[in-house]
Parts: structure tokens; sequence; C-alpha cells
């Protein structure tokens, strides 16, 4: 069950049991993903707390080996590899910053959903879950080796055996929950 | 880009990028097939304050010729529409026009 209405007071959203949690797990994933190889160490130095510096001076931020991650965090630049590494060595952090932000809106939103059957969303709230809901969609099409409409296309005519069919599944209602939010944020 | 259907109006040949020498760089979003047509125009209208048929054009450029220069500006600027756009989820690149 999902159900997203406008009212008054934002966005309210109420899901099934069944779905809070799988979307939970799907949150507990993404943000899993993004704080991976993050240097977490930097976000408590006092330094970089102190000046809002988002700087490794020490070394080079690899371009992460993850087709997923490489989704989630893109080189900036596609024919200049020294302005890419210069750019996501100034800003990579601050991104997987910003989406494990977007990822921990959602968490609390799936918690109150857990408590108490629903919860309304802020318009700011309401843009995080859309990006990580975006997220999300991108990393699943990654899992499932999605590059082209072509390849997506393909997966409507899965033999029901088929071992990616409950990962496809998955994007599917995250679509529809992508597409539902999005049409109650636009009216 | 995938298609949960919409009604768009016809994408219109015209220019969108500014090319005064003042804005000599720009920012390209390129064509993916998961991003959903109406979240990329809601996008484009809440970063750049584009009105809808503005954002629909070029959303509509980006799904059928597989890229758009959706800003123009100086290099730094374009960095940072860069860096929203990524957290947004959507691929974009800076390039000089």
């Amino acid at each position: 069950m999902v159900e997203i209405r406008r009212t008054p007071a934002g966005l309210r959203v109420k899901l099934g049991e069944a779905e809070t949690r799988l979307l939970t797990q799907v949150a507990d994933d993404i943000d899993e993903l993004l704080a991976g190889t993050a240097k977490d160490v930097r976000s408590s130095d006092p330094l970089v707390e102190l000046t809002g510096l988002d700087v490794d001076e020490s070394d080079v931020v690899e371009v992460p080996d993850d087709p997923a991650l490489r989704r989630l965090l893109p080189d900036a630049y596609r024919d200049d590899e020294e302005a890419a590494a210069d750019f996501r060595r100034y800003t990579e952090n601050t991104l997987r910053g910003a989406k494990r932000a977007d990822a921990t809106v959602v968490r609390q939103g799936l918690a109150s959903i857990a408590a108490l059957g629903e919860r309304v969303l802020d318009g700011e709230q309401a843009d995080a879950w859309l990006r990580f809901l975006t997220d999300a969609r991108l990393v699943i099409a990654s899992r499932l080796g999605v590059e082209t409409a072509e390849d997506l296309e393909a997966f409507d005519y899965l033999s029901r055996d088929d071992p990616r069919l409950m990962l496809y599944g998955l994007y599917e209602w995250l679509t529809v929950l992508l597409d539902e939010l999005l049409a109650a944020v636009a009216s | 880009m995938s298609s949960a259907p919409a009604e768009v109006e016809r994408p219109q040949i015209e220019s969108e990028t500014d090319v005064r020498p003042d804005r000599p760089w720009v920012t390209v979003v390129w064509d993916d097939p998961v991003n959903l047509m109406d979240y990329v125009t809601y996008v484009f209208q809440k970063l750049f304050g584009y009105p809808k048929k503005k954002a629909e054009r070029l959303m509509l450029q980006v799904h059928t010729e597989g890229k758009a220069a959706v800003s123009a500006g100086t290099r730094e600027q374009m960095e940072h529409d860069v860096q929203r756009l990524h957290a947004h989820g959507l691929w974009a690149t800076v390039q000089k026009d």
C-alpha cells in the first residue's frame, strides 16, 4: 500500500509495514554504499569543521571502482582527466554527504511511518525523498547492468525464474513511488 | 530517460545557450535510461528557475539528442551547477562552449 497526498501541512506519505521495511533496507544499503570508502576521519577534523573546507591536500580522491557508485558520483569533465580529478578532490566528499543526508531524511520519515502509519513531509524533505529514490533507482539499474533504454525494456520480458526478477521488481516499485511523489509535489 | 507518459509539446529548434564572451562555459546534461522525464523537468525548474516550458524543452533535447546545454556562465558557476545536478542524480559535465 502506497498513498501520497498533498495536505495543507505538506505531503502525507502512508506505506504498509512490508513496504516501510523494504524501503528502510534500501536506504540502509544506499547509505552504506556511499559511506564505503568515504574518509569519515575528515568530517571530525576540527579544521574541516571550522573552515567547512572539503579538501584533502595529501592525496587524490580515486574514481570509484563500483559502476553504481561511479554513476552517483560522476566525473564533472568528460575529456579532461586532470580537471575531473581536481573537481572530485574538492567536491566528492560533500556530494557523498549530501546524498547520505537525503538517505537519513528518508530513514527518519520511515521510522515515523513505522510508528504512526504516516508521515507529513515538508518541501525540503519531499525533495530529499525524490533525490533518494532517484539515487536508489540509479544504483539498482547499474546492478542490473542497464546502460541503454533497450537494456531496460528487455527486463519486461524476463522469464519467471530469472534471478534478476526480484531486483527488477524493486526497481519498478521505486519508479512508481517516485512518480507518485513527483505528481504530489507538482500538484 | 525513461518515460512516465506525459503530454509535452514539440521541441523547438533554437539555441538555449547564451554565447556572449563573458559566458564561455556551459553545463551539459547527458541522457540516461533511468531518470524519469518529469523528474528531469522538475529539477531544471527548481535548480535554474526555468519556466516549465523551457525546462521541458531542455529535457526533451536531452532525451532526443542525447545531451543539452542547460546553463552558461563562468567556469566556477558551471561547476556549482554540475555539483547541484549530481546531487539530484543527473549526469552532468562542465565544458568550454
